[in-house]
Protein backbone atom coordinates (compact mmCIF):
# COMPACT_ATOMS: atom_id res chain seq x y z
CA UNK A 1 0.00 0.00 0.00
CA UNK A 2 1.41 3.50 -0.93
CA UNK A 3 1.84 6.01 1.87
CA UNK A 4 -1.32 7.91 0.40
CA UNK A 5 -3.61 4.94 0.52
CA UNK A 6 -2.19 4.33 4.19
CA UNK A 7 -3.48 7.96 5.10
CA UNK A 8 -6.30 7.44 2.99
CA UNK A 9 -7.18 4.28 5.36
CA UNK A 10 -6.37 5.80 8.36
CA UNK A 11 -8.49 8.84 8.25
CA UNK A 12 -11.24 7.43 6.91
CA UNK A 13 -11.12 5.13 10.02
CA UNK A 14 -10.20 7.92 12.11
CA UNK A 15 -12.73 10.50 10.62
CA UNK A 16 -16.71 10.73 11.76
CA UNK A 17 -18.70 9.36 8.95
CA UNK A 18 -15.87 9.76 6.29
CA UNK A 19 -16.04 8.28 3.22
CA UNK A 20 -14.25 8.77 -0.43
CA UNK A 21 -11.50 9.71 1.58
CA UNK A 22 -8.26 11.39 -0.95
CA UNK A 23 -5.59 12.51 -0.29
CA UNK A 24 -3.31 15.07 -1.77
CA UNK A 25 -0.52 17.06 -2.20
CA UNK A 26 1.29 14.98 0.49
CA UNK A 27 4.76 15.95 1.08
CA UNK A 28 7.67 15.55 3.81
CA UNK A 29 8.04 19.32 5.00
CA UNK A 30 11.99 19.92 5.89
CA UNK A 31 14.00 20.40 9.17
CA UNK A 32 12.27 18.78 12.30
CA UNK A 33 15.22 16.27 12.47
CA UNK A 34 13.57 14.51 15.48
CA UNK A 35 10.26 13.10 13.75
CA UNK A 36 9.14 13.18 10.36
CA UNK A 37 6.86 16.22 9.62
CA UNK A 38 4.38 15.59 6.61
CA UNK A 39 1.82 17.44 5.09
CA UNK A 40 -1.34 16.16 3.71
CA UNK A 41 -4.74 17.84 2.21
CA UNK A 42 -7.68 15.38 2.66
CA UNK A 43 -11.08 15.48 0.98
CA UNK A 44 -13.85 13.57 1.96
CA UNK A 45 -17.69 13.01 2.07
CA UNK A 46 -19.86 13.24 5.33
CA UNK A 47 -22.95 10.93 5.69
CA UNK A 48 -25.19 13.15 4.09
CA UNK A 49 -23.20 13.65 1.17
CA UNK A 50 -21.41 17.33 2.43
CA UNK A 51 -17.95 17.52 0.79
CA UNK A 52 -15.07 18.22 3.45
CA UNK A 53 -11.96 19.28 2.82
CA UNK A 54 -8.91 20.09 5.15
CA UNK A 55 -4.61 20.28 5.87
CA UNK A 56 -3.24 18.28 8.45
CA UNK A 57 -0.04 17.11 10.00
CA UNK A 58 1.52 13.73 10.28
CA UNK A 59 4.31 13.70 12.49
CA UNK A 60 5.46 9.67 12.85
CA UNK A 61 8.28 8.41 14.31
CA UNK A 62 11.82 8.26 12.72
CA UNK A 63 13.90 5.29 11.87
CA UNK A 64 16.82 7.03 13.84
CA UNK A 65 16.62 10.64 15.34
CA UNK A 66 18.95 13.04 16.59
CA UNK A 67 16.28 13.95 19.36
CA UNK A 68 15.57 10.45 21.28
CA UNK A 69 12.16 12.35 22.62
CA UNK A 70 8.48 10.53 23.74
CA UNK A 71 6.07 11.59 21.22
CA UNK A 72 3.19 10.94 24.35
CA UNK A 73 4.79 13.90 26.27
CA UNK A 74 5.30 16.09 22.99
CA UNK A 75 1.30 15.41 21.81
CA UNK A 76 0.41 16.32 25.88
CA UNK A 77 2.29 19.72 25.73
CA UNK A 78 0.23 20.80 22.23
CA UNK A 79 -3.06 19.36 24.23
CA UNK A 80 -1.90 22.00 27.19
CA UNK A 81 -1.59 24.95 24.94
CA UNK A 82 -4.72 24.00 22.44
CA UNK A 83 -7.24 26.69 22.64
CA UNK A 84 -4.96 29.05 25.05
CA UNK A 85 -3.62 32.32 24.63
CA UNK A 86 0.02 30.20 23.67
CA UNK A 87 -1.03 29.52 19.59
CA UNK A 88 -0.22 25.80 19.16
CA UNK A 89 -1.72 23.61 15.86
CA UNK A 90 -4.43 21.65 17.66
CA UNK A 91 -3.76 18.19 18.53
CA UNK A 92 -6.08 15.54 16.88
CA UNK A 93 -5.01 11.86 17.35
CA UNK A 94 -2.21 10.12 19.12
CA UNK A 95 -1.33 6.63 17.61
CA UNK A 96 0.80 4.60 19.55
CA UNK A 97 0.95 1.09 17.62
CA UNK A 98 2.31 0.83 14.17
CA UNK A 99 -0.16 -0.41 12.46
CA UNK A 100 -1.00 2.30 10.31
CA UNK A 101 2.08 3.97 8.99
CA UNK A 102 4.60 1.44 10.20
CA UNK A 103 5.48 3.47 12.64
CA UNK A 104 4.00 5.37 15.73
CA UNK A 105 2.97 9.00 14.81
CA UNK A 106 -0.06 11.92 16.06
CA UNK A 107 -2.68 14.05 14.25
CA UNK A 108 -2.86 17.76 14.05
CA UNK A 109 -4.82 20.03 12.30
CA UNK A 110 -2.62 22.07 10.05
CA UNK A 111 -2.22 26.01 10.18
CA UNK A 112 -1.88 27.53 7.01
CA UNK A 113 -0.31 31.04 5.46
CA UNK A 114 2.53 31.13 7.64
CA UNK A 115 5.91 30.86 7.11
CA UNK A 116 8.30 29.40 9.23
CA UNK A 117 11.95 29.22 7.84
CA UNK A 118 13.91 31.25 9.37
CA UNK A 119 15.81 32.56 6.33
CA UNK A 120 13.06 34.33 5.39
CA UNK A 121 13.61 36.33 9.01
CA UNK A 122 16.88 37.38 7.69
CA UNK A 123 15.20 38.88 4.18
CA UNK A 124 15.71 42.67 3.96
CA UNK A 125 12.03 43.13 3.41
CA UNK A 126 11.07 41.08 6.60
CA UNK A 127 13.44 43.76 8.40
CA UNK A 128 10.22 46.18 9.54
CA UNK A 129 8.43 43.08 11.44
CA UNK A 130 11.38 41.77 13.20
CA UNK A 131 11.46 44.29 15.97
CA UNK A 132 7.68 43.16 16.71
CA UNK A 133 7.85 39.31 15.82
CA UNK A 134 10.73 39.54 18.77
CA UNK A 135 8.81 40.60 21.08
CA UNK A 136 6.14 38.66 20.69
CA UNK A 137 8.44 35.75 20.70
CA UNK A 138 8.73 36.57 24.34
CA UNK A 139 5.47 37.56 25.58
CA UNK A 140 4.69 34.32 24.51
CA UNK A 141 7.38 32.69 26.50
CA UNK A 142 6.42 34.39 29.41
CA UNK A 143 3.16 33.23 28.98
CA UNK A 144 4.21 29.91 28.48
CA UNK A 145 6.56 29.92 31.96
CA UNK A 146 3.18 31.38 33.87
CA UNK A 147 0.60 28.89 32.70
CA UNK A 148 0.05 27.02 35.89
CA UNK A 149 0.85 23.46 35.70
CA UNK A 150 -1.17 22.07 37.82
CA UNK A 151 -4.16 20.73 35.65
CA UNK A 152 -2.26 20.57 31.97
CA UNK A 153 -2.76 17.54 30.48
CA UNK A 154 1.57 17.02 29.92
CA UNK A 155 1.35 16.33 33.69
CA UNK A 156 -0.62 12.84 32.70
CA UNK A 157 2.93 11.90 31.08
CA UNK A 158 6.05 14.13 32.71
CA UNK A 159 6.62 14.77 36.14
CA UNK A 160 6.82 18.26 37.56
CA UNK A 161 10.15 18.91 39.96
CA UNK A 162 10.61 20.89 42.86
CA UNK A 163 12.22 24.10 42.31
CA UNK A 164 15.63 23.12 43.57
CA UNK A 165 15.33 20.09 41.42
CA UNK A 166 14.89 21.61 37.93
CA UNK A 167 18.95 22.19 37.01
CA UNK A 168 20.21 18.75 38.27
CA UNK A 169 17.75 16.55 36.70
CA UNK A 170 18.10 18.44 32.79
CA UNK A 171 21.92 18.22 33.53
CA UNK A 172 21.59 14.47 34.60
CA UNK A 173 19.41 13.79 31.40
CA UNK A 174 21.54 15.48 29.03
CA UNK A 175 24.96 14.01 30.52
CA UNK A 176 23.23 10.74 30.16
CA UNK A 177 22.52 11.42 26.54
CA UNK A 178 26.39 12.20 25.74
CA UNK A 179 27.70 9.12 27.67
CA UNK A 180 25.31 7.01 25.75
CA UNK A 181 25.96 8.32 22.53
CA UNK A 182 29.77 10.12 22.18
CA UNK A 183 31.76 8.00 19.84
CA UNK A 184 35.21 9.65 20.93
CA UNK A 185 36.23 11.62 24.94
CA UNK A 186 34.32 14.81 24.43
CA UNK A 187 36.74 17.01 27.13
CA UNK A 188 34.88 20.69 26.37
CA UNK A 189 31.45 18.80 26.65
CA UNK A 190 33.09 17.28 29.93
CA UNK A 191 34.80 20.61 31.12
CA UNK A 192 31.46 22.21 30.41
CA UNK A 193 29.68 20.08 32.66
CA UNK A 194 32.00 19.85 35.69
CA UNK A 195 31.53 23.08 35.53
CA UNK A 196 27.92 22.84 35.82
CA UNK A 197 28.25 20.49 38.96
CA UNK A 198 30.39 22.99 40.79
CA UNK A 199 28.21 26.54 40.10
CA UNK A 200 24.87 25.08 40.45
CA UNK A 201 21.97 27.92 39.99
CA UNK A 202 19.26 29.34 42.36
CA UNK A 203 16.60 26.93 42.38
CA UNK A 204 13.61 27.93 40.25
CA UNK A 205 11.55 30.97 41.44
CA UNK A 206 8.76 28.88 39.87
CA UNK A 207 8.21 25.54 38.17
CA UNK A 208 6.69 25.93 34.81
CA UNK A 209 6.54 24.68 31.17
CA UNK A 210 9.39 25.07 29.72
CA UNK A 211 9.18 24.19 25.59
CA UNK A 212 12.87 22.45 25.16
CA UNK A 213 13.43 24.12 22.02
CA UNK A 214 12.02 28.04 21.36
CA UNK A 215 13.47 29.91 19.04
CA UNK A 216 13.39 31.15 15.34
CA UNK A 217 12.73 28.49 13.41
CA UNK A 218 10.44 26.31 15.38
CA UNK A 219 6.75 28.56 14.87
CA UNK A 220 4.71 29.71 12.26
CA UNK A 221 4.46 33.03 11.93
CA UNK A 222 3.04 36.31 9.26
CA UNK A 223 4.92 39.82 9.68
CA UNK A 224 5.25 40.19 13.85
CA UNK A 225 2.30 37.92 14.49
CA UNK A 226 3.17 34.13 15.82
CA UNK A 227 0.40 31.76 15.06
CA UNK A 228 1.48 28.77 16.07
CA UNK A 229 4.77 27.50 18.54
CA UNK A 230 5.72 23.78 17.43
CA UNK A 231 8.39 21.19 18.02
CA UNK A 232 7.42 20.48 21.35
CA UNK A 233 9.53 17.42 21.25
CA UNK A 234 11.67 18.36 24.49
CA UNK A 235 8.96 20.05 26.58
CA UNK A 236 9.04 19.22 30.22
CA UNK A 237 8.31 20.89 33.44
CA UNK A 238 10.95 22.82 34.86
CA UNK A 239 13.35 26.34 35.53
CA UNK A 240 11.85 28.84 32.40
CA UNK A 241 15.19 30.26 32.51
CA UNK A 242 16.31 27.26 30.83
CA UNK A 243 13.71 28.06 27.13
CA UNK A 244 15.65 31.87 27.44
CA UNK A 245 19.10 30.55 27.64
CA UNK A 246 18.70 28.05 24.80
CA UNK A 247 16.87 30.88 22.49
CA UNK A 248 19.80 32.78 22.91
CA UNK A 249 22.29 30.08 21.80
CA UNK A 250 24.80 31.39 19.51
CA UNK A 251 24.03 28.30 17.01
CA UNK A 252 20.46 30.44 16.85
CA UNK A 253 22.08 33.54 15.37
CA UNK A 254 21.40 33.13 12.28
CA UNK A 255 22.67 36.77 10.85
CA UNK A 256 25.65 36.36 12.95
CA UNK A 257 25.20 39.55 14.61
CA UNK A 258 24.46 38.53 18.82
CA UNK A 259 20.69 38.86 17.51
CA UNK A 260 19.05 35.75 19.54
CA UNK A 261 17.45 33.48 16.64
CA UNK A 262 18.69 36.69 14.22
CA UNK A 263 15.78 39.17 15.22
CA UNK A 264 15.73 39.66 19.48
CA UNK A 265 17.97 42.22 21.11
CA UNK A 266 18.71 40.23 23.99
CA UNK A 267 18.40 42.89 27.07
CA UNK A 268 15.35 43.84 25.50
CA UNK A 269 14.06 40.16 24.89
CA UNK A 270 14.83 40.12 28.82
CA UNK A 271 12.73 43.46 29.64
CA UNK A 272 9.97 41.51 27.32
CA UNK A 273 9.68 38.80 29.36
CA UNK A 274 10.25 40.11 32.88
CA UNK A 275 7.94 42.42 32.45
CA UNK A 276 5.02 40.23 30.86
CA UNK A 277 5.58 37.16 33.25
CA UNK A 278 6.39 39.21 36.81
CA UNK A 279 9.22 36.83 37.22
CA UNK A 280 13.20 38.40 37.55
CA UNK A 281 16.02 36.76 35.80
CA UNK A 282 18.48 35.69 37.95
CA UNK A 283 21.91 37.22 35.73
CA UNK A 284 24.08 33.91 37.73
CA UNK A 285 21.49 31.03 36.79
CA UNK A 286 20.41 32.30 33.54
CA UNK A 287 24.52 32.26 32.47
CA UNK A 288 24.47 29.06 34.31
CA UNK A 289 21.75 28.13 31.60
CA UNK A 290 23.41 29.46 28.88
CA UNK A 291 26.23 26.80 29.64
CA UNK A 292 24.22 24.03 30.16
CA UNK A 293 22.22 25.02 26.88
CA UNK A 294 25.50 24.13 25.19
CA UNK A 295 26.49 20.92 26.50
CA UNK A 296 22.76 19.99 25.77
CA UNK A 297 22.63 20.54 22.15
CA UNK A 298 26.40 18.92 22.16
CA UNK A 299 24.23 16.07 23.47
CA UNK A 300 21.78 16.40 20.60
CA UNK A 301 24.70 17.01 18.02
CA UNK A 302 26.82 13.87 19.37
CA UNK A 303 23.29 11.69 18.95
CA UNK A 304 22.82 12.49 15.55
CA UNK A 305 26.02 11.81 14.61
CA UNK A 306 25.83 8.47 16.72
CA UNK A 307 22.94 7.69 14.75
CA UNK A 308 24.32 8.10 11.10
CA UNK A 309 27.49 6.27 11.52
CA UNK A 310 25.66 3.48 13.22
CA UNK A 311 23.79 3.30 10.07
CA UNK A 312 20.49 3.21 11.86
CA UNK A 313 19.55 6.66 10.13
CA UNK A 314 20.51 7.73 6.38
CA UNK A 315 18.70 11.77 6.80
CA UNK A 316 21.70 13.48 5.29
CA UNK A 317 20.76 15.61 7.80
CA UNK A 318 22.30 13.86 10.90
CA UNK A 319 26.06 13.44 8.81
CA UNK A 320 25.65 17.32 8.37
CA UNK A 321 24.96 17.79 11.98
CA UNK A 322 28.01 15.70 13.20
CA UNK A 323 30.45 17.60 10.52
CA UNK A 324 29.22 21.85 11.18
CA UNK A 325 27.99 21.67 14.49
CA UNK A 326 29.63 19.44 17.00
CA UNK A 327 32.93 21.41 16.53
CA UNK A 328 30.89 24.49 16.45
CA UNK A 329 29.17 24.28 19.48
CA UNK A 330 32.55 23.24 21.28
CA UNK A 331 33.60 26.68 20.75
CA UNK A 332 30.03 28.26 21.83
CA UNK A 333 30.67 26.28 25.03
CA UNK A 334 34.88 27.46 25.07
CA UNK A 335 33.02 31.29 25.20
CA UNK A 336 29.99 30.46 27.81
CA UNK A 337 32.90 29.18 29.82
CA UNK A 338 35.42 32.36 29.51
CA UNK A 339 38.05 30.36 27.33
CA UNK A 340 37.72 30.72 23.78
CA UNK A 341 41.14 32.20 23.02
CA UNK B 1 46.74 14.46 -13.89
CA UNK B 2 43.85 13.22 -12.25
CA UNK B 3 41.41 15.72 -9.86
CA UNK B 4 42.47 15.12 -6.46
CA UNK B 5 39.40 14.26 -4.21
CA UNK B 6 39.09 18.08 -2.75
CA UNK B 7 39.07 19.38 -6.57
CA UNK B 8 36.19 16.30 -7.47
CA UNK B 9 34.35 17.03 -4.08
CA UNK B 10 34.11 21.02 -4.68
CA UNK B 11 33.14 20.19 -7.97
CA UNK B 12 30.45 18.10 -7.01
CA UNK B 13 29.24 20.93 -4.24
CA UNK B 14 29.22 23.37 -7.11
CA UNK B 15 27.08 21.21 -9.18
CA UNK B 16 24.73 20.17 -6.41
CA UNK B 17 24.28 23.62 -4.72
CA UNK B 18 24.61 26.11 -7.95
CA UNK B 19 22.82 24.32 -10.61
CA UNK B 20 20.60 21.39 -9.32
CA UNK B 21 19.39 22.52 -5.98
CA UNK B 22 17.79 25.60 -7.19
CA UNK B 23 15.84 23.41 -9.51
CA UNK B 24 14.34 21.53 -6.88
CA UNK B 25 13.12 24.27 -4.40
CA UNK B 26 12.92 24.95 -0.66
CA UNK B 27 11.01 21.61 0.30
CA UNK B 28 12.57 17.93 1.99
CA UNK B 29 14.17 17.11 -1.34
CA UNK B 30 15.44 20.81 -2.31
CA UNK B 31 16.84 21.13 1.64
CA UNK B 32 18.51 17.02 1.35
CA UNK B 33 19.86 18.20 -1.89
CA UNK B 34 21.72 21.67 -0.56
CA UNK B 35 22.82 19.53 2.47
CA UNK B 36 24.82 17.48 0.24
CA UNK B 37 26.48 19.89 -1.69
CA UNK B 38 27.26 21.39 1.97
CA UNK B 39 28.37 18.42 2.92
CA UNK B 40 30.84 17.63 -0.41
CA UNK B 41 32.62 20.72 0.68
CA UNK B 42 32.85 19.88 4.07
CA UNK B 43 34.43 16.45 3.54
CA UNK B 44 36.64 18.36 1.08
CA UNK B 45 38.66 20.59 3.41
CA UNK B 46 38.54 17.58 5.92
CA UNK B 47 39.84 15.16 3.12
CA UNK B 48 42.77 17.37 2.67
CA UNK B 49 43.47 18.33 6.16
CA UNK B 50 42.84 15.76 8.07
CA UNK B 51 46.00 14.26 8.35
CA UNK B 52 47.95 17.18 8.97
CA UNK B 53 45.44 18.78 11.39
CA UNK B 54 45.63 15.22 13.35
CA UNK B 55 49.36 15.16 13.43
CA UNK B 56 49.64 18.93 14.81
CA UNK B 57 47.09 17.92 17.32
CA UNK B 58 48.56 14.37 18.50
CA UNK B 59 52.08 16.18 18.71
CA UNK B 60 50.45 18.92 21.13
CA UNK B 61 48.77 16.80 23.41
CA UNK B 62 51.56 14.62 23.92
CA UNK B 63 53.92 17.26 24.82
CA UNK B 64 50.99 18.63 27.23
CA UNK B 65 50.51 15.09 28.46
CA UNK B 66 54.40 14.83 28.75
CA UNK B 67 54.87 17.77 30.81
CA UNK B 68 51.46 17.51 32.87
CA UNK B 69 53.19 14.00 34.57
CA UNK B 70 54.91 15.96 36.83
CA UNK B 71 51.74 17.79 38.09
CA UNK B 72 49.46 14.52 38.19
CA UNK B 73 50.58 11.58 38.32
CA UNK B 74 48.55 9.11 36.81
CA UNK B 75 50.13 5.41 35.35
CA UNK B 76 47.27 5.25 32.93
CA UNK B 77 48.18 8.51 31.74
CA UNK B 78 51.72 7.65 31.13
CA UNK B 79 50.92 4.33 29.23
CA UNK B 80 48.92 6.57 26.84
CA UNK B 81 51.95 8.93 25.95
CA UNK B 82 54.45 6.14 26.37
CA UNK B 83 52.30 4.43 23.29
CA UNK B 84 53.29 5.46 20.12
CA UNK B 85 51.72 5.21 16.46
CA UNK B 86 53.92 5.60 13.24
CA UNK B 87 50.96 5.02 11.08
CA UNK B 88 49.85 7.82 8.89
CA UNK B 89 46.60 6.74 7.98
CA UNK B 90 44.06 9.18 8.82
CA UNK B 91 42.09 6.41 10.94
CA UNK B 92 45.26 5.09 13.09
CA UNK B 93 45.66 9.15 13.49
CA UNK B 94 42.16 9.24 14.62
CA UNK B 95 42.60 6.33 17.14
CA UNK B 96 45.48 8.08 18.54
CA UNK B 97 43.62 11.17 19.03
CA UNK B 98 41.00 9.65 20.52
CA UNK B 99 43.40 7.94 23.42
CA UNK B 100 45.23 11.63 23.88
CA UNK B 101 41.94 13.38 24.28
CA UNK B 102 40.86 10.77 26.97
CA UNK B 103 44.42 11.14 28.89
CA UNK B 104 43.36 14.79 28.47
CA UNK B 105 40.03 15.01 29.51
CA UNK B 106 41.44 12.48 32.64
CA UNK B 107 44.52 15.30 32.87
CA UNK B 108 41.92 18.20 33.11
CA UNK B 109 39.55 16.71 35.78
CA UNK B 110 42.38 15.47 38.06
CA UNK B 111 44.40 19.24 38.15
CA UNK B 112 40.91 21.09 39.07
CA UNK B 113 40.97 19.29 41.90
CA UNK B 114 44.32 19.86 42.84
CA UNK B 115 46.10 23.65 44.15
CA UNK B 116 49.11 25.58 43.41
CA UNK B 117 50.74 27.78 40.72
CA UNK B 118 51.89 24.65 38.71
CA UNK B 119 48.06 23.10 38.76
CA UNK B 120 46.89 26.53 37.68
CA UNK B 121 49.59 26.77 34.96
CA UNK B 122 48.75 23.48 33.66
CA UNK B 123 45.07 23.93 33.69
CA UNK B 124 45.21 27.18 31.94
CA UNK B 125 47.18 25.51 29.26
CA UNK B 126 44.64 22.65 28.80
CA UNK B 127 41.90 25.02 28.34
CA UNK B 128 44.07 26.95 25.86
CA UNK B 129 44.73 23.34 24.09
CA UNK B 130 41.26 23.46 23.70
CA UNK B 131 40.49 26.75 22.49
CA UNK B 132 43.42 25.26 19.75
CA UNK B 133 41.32 22.02 18.93
CA UNK B 134 38.18 23.90 18.29
CA UNK B 135 40.58 26.46 15.92
CA UNK B 136 41.96 23.48 13.93
CA UNK B 137 38.59 21.51 12.96
CA UNK B 138 36.53 25.00 12.08
CA UNK B 139 35.73 24.14 8.18
CA UNK B 140 35.36 27.05 6.04
CA UNK B 141 31.88 27.23 4.47
CA UNK B 142 32.42 29.92 1.68
CA UNK B 143 31.92 28.57 -1.79
CA UNK B 144 35.03 27.24 -3.45
CA UNK B 145 35.58 28.85 -6.87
Amino acid sequence: MSFEAAIAAYFTARLPDAHAVEVTNLFRIPGGASRETWSADLRWLEGGGKRRQQGFIIRRDPEASLVNSDRRVEFDFYRSFADSAVPVPRPLWLETEAQWLERPFFVMERIDGCESQFQALLNPDFAPHRDGLARRMYELLAHIATTPVEDLPATESSEVPAPEACWRRELDYWEGVIDENEREPQPIARAGIRWLRQHPPAPAQRVGVVHGDYRTGNFLYVGDQIRGILDWEMAHFGDPLEDIAWSFMPAWQWARDGKAGGIADEAEALRVWEARSGLRVDPAALHWWRVFSCVKAQGIWLTAARQYADGRSQELVLAFTSYWLINSQDRYLLAALGKLV
Amino acid sequence: MTPSAPVVLNGIARTILMELAPQIGAGYDGQTLQLTGALAMMLAQEFDRAAARLVEENSALEALLTDAQTVVADAEIAAVVAARSTSLLVSALHARNRELRGALLRVHAAVEELAGAAARQLEARIWSELSESTRRRVLDMAMPS
